[in-house]
């Protein structure tokens, strides 16, 4: 079973993805969107949502990337990113493997065709103008690009680091983020999920309620006897 | 108008009340009981739905009350903010007044979490500020005594001018949204707070756009003379404590005089006291749920929530002898201790008298009969410059909130102290305050 999560952030994935058309219209403040793409994310039977978060306002000091993205900037630090470590952690507590899930986030372009995948990234693309591009893949690489040419090659050496940081990821499970939302989340969970769901990786209906139970973990334990339980009334 | 908020404890307002047999069979982290009391509140129009609150277990120290959960006391609770933000899904008018100590936590979370309360419920949060008054809690936080009243109204006032030049960190129109051009957010409609004081050092800005109404409401429930001073200077709503008429009135007066010398209108404040209200469709029905209520306390259990109420061991004192004089303004005493002991005082009480006193109402004021009488002590009190309107308590949840809003409310509003409706859609509308003016746009 491979369980999956989703990240309802209706500015929607990529940078430049809040400005397509079918985007919501207004994702600022917007609690019907959180809520519209929660439920997609529902019907999907993912394990849940995954919402990122700090304190601060970034890139004040980046006029261009702060006026073109805003609220959606800063998952980059924060995206569950533990599998990276996973050996070294499961070895250094002790805990069996399957107590601690990991979840690569994915970025998906789905389409009904590749040749409607291939649009929808291109159009992505043209929605995002050279500046606040070249400041937000600045940050990504930790690396100036600013002082490059837009269509100049990127250095070798980066691109090597950056493909064996996307190759050494490997997980039971996704964080699945979409360029344009809703669409792109409502497009995965129709055109996608059937699919998985066919060959038995991903479920058709929910077993339990509680979060723990959708990926397989077990339930706390209790610090109390079951005794001590049956003496109260207990909670709901 | 009158303003009009509730208590929101699912436990009731009386120390038997959850034992009463119309009250909830349970309420231990049950989210429909919430629910109902919100639903129930604003099929009757009411302004707000206030929760008191803390962050540390109380009266462990005093197993026979601990066991008894007075409603105070709260050893298991749900987290006001988030539980409104669930309520808020489940309501569309009433206000929702969370509590949050500007002792422990960080102006920013403050900031933020209201605001973002604000944006979920469209315009209806309300932040209850608090600078802690059990001593417990500090020792939660790191600190093994509790802070000196002075020093943690000092610190409130700076978290709250903090909290409010947070809250007008972005211009009501900074967010463009603009899909043609690309513009997000126009950069030059932010500014940074950057303050340093005492006591925080807060760069800004708050990653929370301008909020429905403006700012949240900003509530206050201290009664001490910094709490007094500290409501004139900010604050929008003031729980009162005030045993008697003649009390609030000097209350009402007092602080309402403190206000010009802060710029601010007397009506930029809605003194709000504590009322416990025992209602019946007669005098007769309501005697009887009285006096029901009272058969459900012990003497002993009685004279250890009177200890905690006045922070003073009575458990030695004769239950027929003289209340011991007041020890003085302990650190972590509170206005409702002092002015129960004053009571006592003034009317030379027995403990026992006392307890039979303070019980049904849990120290506050509180008025017993047919939804005339009740709606009489409730008018006169308005009229009389007493108050801006009452936070009610329900001695037992749900029936005594229904009663109210099916008895009192009707006769409330054919006296038009009560609008048939809600007057607007925020909190601030309805209670009749102005919406802070978006300096950006000044």
């Amino acid at each position: 079973m491979t369980p999956l999560a989703g990240i309802p952030h209706p500015v929607g994935g990529p940078l430049g993805g809040w400005r397509r058309e079918d985007v919501f219209v207004r994702p600022a403040m917007n609690l019907e969107a959180f809520i519209g793409m929660s439920r997609i994310a529902e019907r999907g039977k993912f394990d849940g949502v995954f919402l990122a978060d700090d304190n601060g306002a970034r890139d004040m000091d980046r006029p261009a990337l702060f006026t073109a993205l805003s609220g959606r900037d800063g998952d980059e630090e924060c995206r569950p990113r533990r599998h990276r470590d996973q050996p070294l952690r499961r070895t250094r507590d002790g805990r069996p493997p399957d107590r601690l899930k990991s979840l690569p986030d994915v970025s998906l372009f789905t389409g009904r065709s590749a040749t409607e995948a291939d649009d929808l990234y291109l159009e992505r693309q043209s929605l995002i103008s050279p500046a606040p591009g070249v400041h937000y893949l600045s940050k990504m690489l930790v690396h100036d690009l600013e002082t490059l040419p837009p269509d100049g090659p990127l250095s070798s050496d980066l691109a090597v680091e950056r493909e064996d940081w996307w190759q050494s990821r490997a997980g039971d499970r996704f964080t699945i983020m979409t360029p344009v939302q809703p669409t792109g989340l409502g497009d995965f969970v129709d055109l996608v999920v059937p699919g998985l769901q066919r060959r038995g990786i991903i479920r058709k209906e929910y077993e339990t309620a509680p979060l723990r139970g959708h990926p397989g973990l077990p339930d706390a334990p209790s610090r109390w006897p079951a005794a001590a339980h049956k003496a109260g009334r207990g909670a709901a | 108008m009158m303003v009009l908020g509730f208590t929101g404890g699912a436990l009731g307002g009386h120390l038997g009340g959850w034992r009463h047999r119309d009250s909830f069979p349970t309420t231990t982290m049950h989210l429909q009981c919430m629910v109902e009391m919100a639903q129930i509140a604003e099929r009757g129009g009411l302004d707000m739905m206030f929760l008191a609150d803390g962050n540390g277990v109380r009266q462990m120290d005093k197993p026979a009350l601990f066991a008894a959960n007075s409603p105070s006391d709260r050893p298991a609770v749900f987290e006001p903010v988030t539980l409104f933000a669930a309520l808020a899904q489940h309501t569309s008018r009433i206000g929702l007044v969370a509590t949050a100590t500007t002792t422990y936590e960080e102006p920013f979370s403050i900031a933020r979490k209201f605001a973002s309360l604000d944006h979920l419920s469209g315009g209806r949060a309300g932040w209850n500020l608090v600078t802690t008054q059990y001593v417990e809690d500090a020792k939660n936080f790191g600190r093994d005594e509790h802070m000196g009243r002075v020093e943690r109204y000092v610190r409130a006032q700076e978290s709250l001018d903090v909290v409010r030049a947070l809250w007008d960190s972005w211009a009501t129109d900074a967010f463009l949204q603009d899909k043609a051009t690309g513009r997000y957010l126009d950069p030059t409609r932010v500014r940074l707070t950057n303050h340093r004081g005492t006591h925080f050092a807060v760069k800004g800005p708050l990653n929370v756009a301008r909020t429905p109404q403006g700012q949240p409401v900003v509530f206050m429930a201290g009664q001490s003379e910094a709490g007094k001073e500290l409501a004139a200077y900010g604050g929008e709503g003031l729980f009162g404590t005030a045993s008697s008429k003649a009390q609030a009135q000097r209350e009402y007066a007092d602080i309402k005089d403190r206000m010009p010398k802060y710029g601010r209108p007397p009506d930029a404040l809605k003194i709000l006291p504590a009322l416990s209200v025992f209602v019946g469709r007669t005098r007769a029905e309501a005697d009887d749920l009285y006096e029901e209520l009272q058969a459900l306390i012990a003497p002993s259990l009685a004279v250890s929530y009177l200890s905690k109420l006045v922070d003073f061991d009575l458990s030695e004192a004769p239950l027929d002898g003289p209340m011991p004089a007041s020890a003085g303004e302990s650190v972590g005493g509170t206005a409702i201790g002092r002015s129960v002991l004053e009571m006592a005082a003034r009317e030379g009480l027995s403990v026992r008298a006392t307890y039979e006193r303070v019980l049904p109402s849990m120290g506050g004021n509180m008025v017993k009969g047919d939804p005339v009488q009740v709606a009489d002590v409730m008018e006169d009190w308005y009229t009389g410059k007493a108050c801006d309107g009452f936070m009610l308590s329900m001695p037992v949840q749900p029936r005594s909130l229904r009663d109210f809003v099916e008895l009192v409310v009707p006769e409330l509003q054919r006296r038009g102290l009560r609008s048939p409706r809600y007057r607007g859609k925020t909190l601030r509308e309805n209670m009749g305050l102005s919406i802070p003016a978006d300096p950006f746009l000044a």
